[in-house]
């Protein structure tokens, strides 16, 4: 009995051994196996970047030729799902140059030199910055049906708040607060993009209409305050002249004269306001043009530029680690 | 009975037994001849080649953090000027504060490679690789600090010390509106020291002052009746005048110093890169040396 037992438990621990070398064994394998080779910096040095690079140079003209060939198929018809018709041939264009470009970087990030220690960062930096601008570009080109429309006339989605003339400053609250009906919910669209140029521009515009209606507000309540203020006054200097003219008691002369100046110091106040917000609601009207174009005047360089330098560093360090590599083990 | 069984027993479990103990002696085998490769082996000019190509990887890499960081410092202080919601500004920064960290490791990492190669068991190599590394990771340090500088300004002079430029200065009830904007933007200007460096600091604590030199003026004003009221507005006013002068000293003050921090940084690293680069040069044009050997 205790002999029966003894040999299973030996028999345990040589089972327990063997299942242990054996996955020394096979973890061994899987590392050598994922081990970049000679090979692999060679298919990078050879093949690999320079195929990001030349995808990566379609990238930017056919984004430009969608964006132009769309700008004008919806100036000439005047309907989004006319001009997206239109320009379908140069948005496939770009979305080839899209599939391209990703495809590369994809096989750049899945060569097997990922696996090492000190070109895995590089390669995955490398990747990484290339893919970025890839995203960037593409979010411009699919939203961009949606920028364009914001204040495009035909659309009357925000271009409303634009204000003419009106008889009263209350006509304008109202004008306004119903031309934001559906400026709103198509800015909240555009922030949803979450697009690093978009998104933060939509949010801008939609936090100063905001504010416009604010001002409107009050502009139109100092308005109607005013008439209100105005036509007490005229009603105590009636009191006054007549509380003169009958030779009114000093006392109350002197509460009449403190009232006034109670209701002129209330004018006075609403005119601050009035001043406040009427200067700014209209420099937020002049801002809100400019606020409109920066977004491809200045935002959209500025980004760009700055995914490039990016590129450049991460390209010239795998480069390097490339090289080196490549001349060490050429050695 | 017992002489049949009690052999058995160590005669079974031997097998197992041996073959740990040869695993272990293998084991022991292997990395004691690493060691003593390690050891006794001279630097060869592959060694020096390839401490000189990290050098210049390194130097490159450093390249990364002016667009990363000019890309940060944008989105981040837009996001506190345009007032958007914290759980955005947090979910920007940590995206931001998760990139630089991927980058210092990137470069932390290199150099510890660096630092592990047989070119450094040349004393001048080793010498030279020292200040090298101590100057980078001087660099690194830089915009570490510049990162957090960041957030910590736009947090607090970017957020609610420029909502006191938004008041109504010729409403009655401004210099109350002051004294409570003012006192929001002092606790956060506190909070924001307590995370900044020395530079950054002297900022928040310049623009402190004049927050506070002009909260105690608008403070002065409230409950007092019109005549004196009026009297001290002005005076709180009058001081309004000097702020934009004053912040706009205080900031260029400031940009001064960083940049000359920043520059005296750069400079001595690219000069401890220069030397790195000079000492290895000397063991590559002698290929004599030990170059032959391999």
């Amino acid at each position: 009995m205790a002999a029966w037992l003894n040999r299973r438990k030996s028999m345990m621990l040589f089972a327990v051994v063997g299942v242990f070398v054996a996955a020394a064994v096979i973890a061994g394998i899987v590392v050598l196996l994922n081990q970049p080779r000679e090979s692999d910096y060679q298919a990078l040095n050879d093949s690999q970047l320079k195929s990001v690079a030349q995808t990566r140079k379609e990238l930017i003209p056919t984004l430009n030729k969608y964006l132009a060939d769309y700008k004008a198929a919806y100036n000439a018809t005047g309907s989004i799902q006319s001009a997206s018709d239109r320009a379908k041939p140069s948005y496939e264009a770009f979305s080839k140059a899209r599939t391209a470009a990703t495809a590369a970087i994809k096989t750049v990030a899945d060569n097997r030199t990922a696996n090492d220690a000190s070109a895995g960062s590089a390669l995955a930096l490398f990747a990484d910055a290339h893919q970025a601008e890839v995203d960037y570009l593409s979010g411009l080109v699919e939203d961009y049906p949606r920028y364009t429309a914001i204040f495009a006339r035909k659309e009357k989605l925000c271009s409303d708040i634009f204000i003419g003339e009106t008889s009263d400053l209350a006509e304008r609250q109202q004008k306004l607060d119903q031309a934001v009906t559906d400026c709103y919910p198509a800015l909240t669209k555009l922030q949803q993009s979450a697009h690093a140029s978009y998104a933060p521009y939509a949010h801008k515009a939609e936090r100063r209409i905001k504010k416009m209606q604010e001002y409107a507000a009050s502009t139109a309540k100092a308005e109607r305050e005013f008439t209100a203020l105005t036509s007490e006054v005229e009603a105590y200097q009636k009191k006054v002249s007549e509380a003169t003219a009958r030779n009114a008691s000093e006392q109350e002369l002197n509460k009449l004269t403190a009232e006034l100046k109670s209701v002129n110091a209330r004018i006075s106040e609403s005119r601050t306001g009035f001043d406040f917000a009427s200067k700014r609601y209209l420099s937020t009207v002049k801002e809100m043009p400019s606020l409109y174009s920066d977004v491809y005047d200045k935002d959209v360089p500025a980004k760009l530029k700055n995914l490039s330098k990016l590129i450049d560093v991460r390209t010239q360090v795998l480069q390097l680690v490339v090289d080196d590599k490549l001349t060490s083990k050429g050695e | 009975m017992y002489p049949d069984i009690t052999p058995a027993q160590p005669k079974r479990l031997k097998l197992p037994l041996l073959m740990l103990g040869a695993g272990a002696v293998v084991l022991l085998l292997v990395a004691g001849w690493v060691v003593f490769r390690q050891a006794t082996t001279t630097p060869k000019q592959a060694d020096f080649a390839h401490l000189n190509n990290q050098r210049v990887i390194l130097d490159t890499s450093m390249n990364a953090y002016d667009p990363l960081m000019t890309d940060y410092a944008n989105a981040y202080i837009n996001a506190y000027q345009e007032e958007r919601p914290l759980e955005e500004t947090t979910a920007l920064r940590d995206d931001y504060r998760s990139q630089f960290e991927r980058e210092m490791q990137a470069n932390t990492n290199r150099l510890q490679q660096m630092e592990s190669s047989v070119a450094l068991r040349e004393p001048a190599v080793a010498d030279s690789f020292k200040t090298f590394k101590d100057r980078y990771e001087a660099v690194i340090g830089y915009y570490e600090r510049y990162g957090r500088n960041v957030a910590v300004v736009a947090e607090s002079v970017g957020g609610p010390c420029a909502r006191l430029s938004e008041l109504n200065v010729a409403k009655a009830s401004y210099a109350a509106d002051y004294v409570k904007a003012a006192d929001t933007c002092l606790t956060k200007l506190d909070e924001a020291k307590k995370g900044s460096d020395e530079a950054t600091t002297s900022l928040l604590t310049s623009v402190e002052k004049l927050v506070k030199e002009r909260r105690t003026k608008f403070a002065d004003t409230l409950g007092k009746d019109d005549f004196e009221r009026s009297a001290r507005l002005m005076m709180g006013l009058a001081l309004m005048l000097g702020t934009n002068a004053d912040v706009s000293k205080a900031q260029a003050e400031y940009q001064a110093k960083v940049d000359k921090e920043y520059i005296r940084l750069v400079e001595q690293a690219n000069a401890s890169n220069k030397d790195l680069e000079e000492t290895l040069q000397k063991y590559l044009s002698q290929p004599t040396a030990a170059g032959s050997e391999a």
